[in-house]
């Protein structure tokens, strides 16, 4: 498999599909979003990762079969005081993971109210991942797999324990997204019609705006 | 609830409320004019006052004088206050500044002493002046010509202690304001107190107010008992002459701990001044370099150390000064002040002295010279060999980047195919198989392999190697985090962002962060105007 991964990729961006797929990664502040997402670009991980300051952009290309998934990624900041950025991020994202830790039980409240605010106002039909991180932390476990997992599958999410630490579940859970997303949008579309159509709705708030006026 | 405030057209008598004026105008007129008239005399009586008090002359226009049922009407409106036109706005919070009033009675108060003290003391003046008589009759009548002493008669009592006056209790005279009071109420002055009070440049030590002698006698008013001269004068006088001595020295000396911090402010600065020109010299000399001359650094710290020591010594001499010594206890707040100065001297000597680098004797420095000399000779050589090399290296860099065909598309991590097998282990949730997975798995793994040599390591923070790309942080973003809106904030980061992107030659990123940053103003612009709105 990996030889022929070898010679497919250079030709990739010709004969196999190339898919952009814009990400969000919600959560309270200090779960990990961040270090996951700099375990899944850069394979780093720094014990004292500083908060993110509005939302920091990531980019990250996965070769699944004969296509390749480019990821853009949009890691928002867990602090309350940048929750109005987060519409702007998860408005036209094909996939978002909400990141709890799962020393926290908190955090995990914190991960419902965001599945819940994107199943409101997101895209409908946008992957939504559930990862309890910080998953090498075992010991000091007080949210359950089986209650988050319960969780996940009532709301169908996919979930993973993750550990951006060890790097356990790290690719996998994005792996997991990439294959869940339609693969039919080809190279480069689908993000500038998201875009419009993300204006077009502002465009209509906007004139409703006007009406109340 | 019984302590429910109850408001609307209420008759003053029986409580009930009539829901208009004109109704309880004839409630009132049937069922009570008759019943309870003194009552409601006394009450209209005492309304018209506050009517008045408080409407001036505007009720009278509206009430009149004779119809007692009309103005009992208009007296419920005032009641309740539903006639809007009645009363003007209140102003809330109205205030009123005494400061105008507590300035004119103190101004009074202020120009009364100083005029009082400076009368006295041009009579204490003229009294000393050096062509006034010795001899005590004489004196006397000198005395009695600056100032008019108040007839004897006039007084029958001390003034000051109420004791009549009798041929055992002499009527004194006061030498500066000419009152009598008795010799107990009397206070004898020092004539060289009085002369410092005339001429603050006269030096006085010990008190200015002699304990009183036993003898009753006016003539002793001229002499005191150590045969200094000296004056009699009453308290009041003494009161004001003290004040304006006290005021004076306040005025014209500085406490001897203001002095001494002082002066160990004055040698803190000094050595500040002199620690930037020193610490350079002394790093540049101990590398052995010549830019600077060694006698003057020498100097210069001679100086340094001087100056610590004067800062130890005196905050030392803060720290015990006893600033009351008339008083027991000290004052908890001073011994305060005199610890935290001393402290302040403490720390400065750490931060400066205890960092102080010594020079290299004059031996050392010479050899240091030397050797610094030496290796000048070898680094020159040095660099200009690797520059040779630098050259050829990069020559055959591009040479080789030339013959590579450019590798594009995705790649992964350096994951090891044996951690992610563990993985494999773990309870997945999702659709997928694990024949699937394994798929993915190779496509990451073989990308990587099939990078051609160009596998990362991890030491690799370009943040622009093939597959991910992280922009770098900027430096500056501690200073940003307290901007006060996030949406311009994030509108800088992304701007940032794009600069990365487009030295990186990302197409994709910079159309990404092109269209995220039009989002972002788009809803920035959106929000100001909902925010105007």
């Amino acid at each position: 498999m990996a030889s022929r991964g070898g010679p497919q990729r250079p030709n990739g961006a010709s004969q196999g599909k190339i898919c952009q797929f814009k990400l969000v990664l919600l959560g309270e502040s200090a779960v990990g979003k961040s270090s996951l997402v700099l375990r899944f670009v850069k394979g780093q991980f720094h014990e004292y990762q500083e908060s993110t300051i509005g939302a920091a952009f990531l980019t990250q290309t996965v070769c699944l079969d004969d296509t390749t998934v480019k990821f853009e990624i949009w890691d928002t900041a867990g602090q309350e005081r940048y929750h109005s950025l987060a519409p702007m991020y998860y408005r036209g994202a094909q996939a978002a993971i909400v990141v709890y830790d799962i020393t926290n039980p908190d955090t995990f409240g914190r991960a419902k109210t965001w599945v819940k605010e994107l199943q409101r106002q997101a895209s409908p039909n946008i992957v939504i991942a559930l990862a309890g991180n910080k998953a090498d932390l075992a010991s000091k476990r007080m949210v359950e797999f089986d209650e988050a997992q319960a969780y996940a599958e009532e709301n169908s999410l996919l979930f993973m324990e993750t550990s951006a630490k060890t790097a356990m579940n790290v690719n996998d859970i994005f792996l997991a997204i990439a294959k869940k997303l339609p693969k039919s949008e080809t190279s480069g579309t689908p993000q500038p019609r998201q875009g419009v159509r993300l204006n077009n709705e502002q465009g209509g708030q906007q004139s409703e705006g006007g009406c109340c006026k | 609830m019984s302590a429910d405030i109850i408001e609307g057209f209420l008759c003053p008598i029986c409580m009930k409320d009539l829901g208009t004026v004109s109704q309880l105008q004839g409630h009132f007129e049937e069922e009570h004019s008759s019943e309870d008239k003194a009552v409601f005399q006394q009450l209209k009586g005492f309304f018209d006052k506050a009517k008045k008090k408080i409407l001036g002359d505007r009720v009278d226009e509206v009430i009149s004088p004779n119809g007692e049922v009309r103005s009992s009407g208009d007296l419920s409106i005032i009641l309740s206050g539903y006639d809007p036109s009645w009363w003007e706005d209140q102003e809330l919070g109205a205030s009123r500044s005494h400061i105008d009033t507590f300035k004119a009675v103190r101004d009074a108060r202020v120009d009364f002493f100083v005029v009082e003290t400076n009368k006295l003391l041009i009579r204490l003046d003229k009294l000393l002046s050096p062509d006034a008589p010795i001899d005590p009759k004489k004196r006397k009548a000198f005395e009695r010509e600056i100032v008019r002493w108040v007839p004897d008669s006039e007084v029958p009592a001390c003034l000051n202690c109420g004791r009549s006056f009798s041929l055992f209790t002499r009527r004194h005279h006061c030498r500066l304001c000419g009152g009598i009071m008795c010799d107990r109420c009397s206070e004898i002055m020092a004539s060289s107190y009085a002369q410092k009070l005339i001429n603050p440049a006269h030096s006085f030590a010990g008190d200015g107010f002699l304990k009183r002698s036993n003898s009753n006698t006016s003539l002793n008013s001229l002499m005191g008992v150590d045969g200094e001269s000296v004056m009699r004068v009453c308290r009041t006088c003494r009161k004001l002459l003290e004040r304006r001595d006290k005021m004076t020295e306040l005025r014209n000396t500085t406490p001897t701990i203001v002095q001494i911090y002082n002066k160990m402010k004055q040698c803190i600065q000094e050595a500040e001044q002199i620690i930037p020109e020193y610490m350079p010299m002394v790093d540049s000399l101990s590398q052995g370099e010549t830019v600077y001359n060694y006698r003057q650094a020498l100097i210069l710290r001679t100086k340094l150390v001087k100056l610590y020591e004067a800062v130890d010594q005196l905050s030392k001499k803060i720290l015990v000064m006893d600033l009351r010594p008339d008083q027991q206890s000290p004052n908890p707040r001073q011994v305060l002040l005199q610890k935290s100065i001393r402290m302040y001297a403490s720390n400065f000597m750490q931060e400066n002295m205890i960092g102080l680098q010594s020079l290299p004797s004059e031996e050392d420095y010479n050899k240091l010279r030397q050797a610094r000399a030496a290796e000048i000779q070898r680094r020159i050589a040095a660099e200009r060999r690797a520059a040779m090399e630098a050259q050829d290296k990069e020559r055959a860099e591009r040479e080789r980047q030339s013959r590579e065909p450019a590798a594009g598309g995705g790649s992964g991590q350096p994951l090891s195919p044996h951690e992610e097998g563990s993985k494999l282990g773990h309870r997945r949730v999702g659709s997928g198989g694990d024949v699937a997975k394994r798929k993915f798995l190779g496509g990451i793994v073989g990308s990587k392999t099939s990078g051609k040599g160009h596998t990362r390591n991890d030491s690799d923070d370009t943040g622009n190697s093939y597959g991910g790309w992280k922009p770098s942080e900027d430096p500056q973003r501690i200073s940003r985090s307290n901007n006060a809106d996030p949406m311009l904030q994030q509108m800088e980061i992304i701007r940032g962002y794009l600069k990365q992107a487009k030295e990186a030659h990302r197409a994709d990123e910079v159309t990404m962060l092109e269209q995220n940053l039009r989002d972002l103003a788009e809803e920035y612009r959106r929000q100001q105007e909902a925010a105007k709105s």
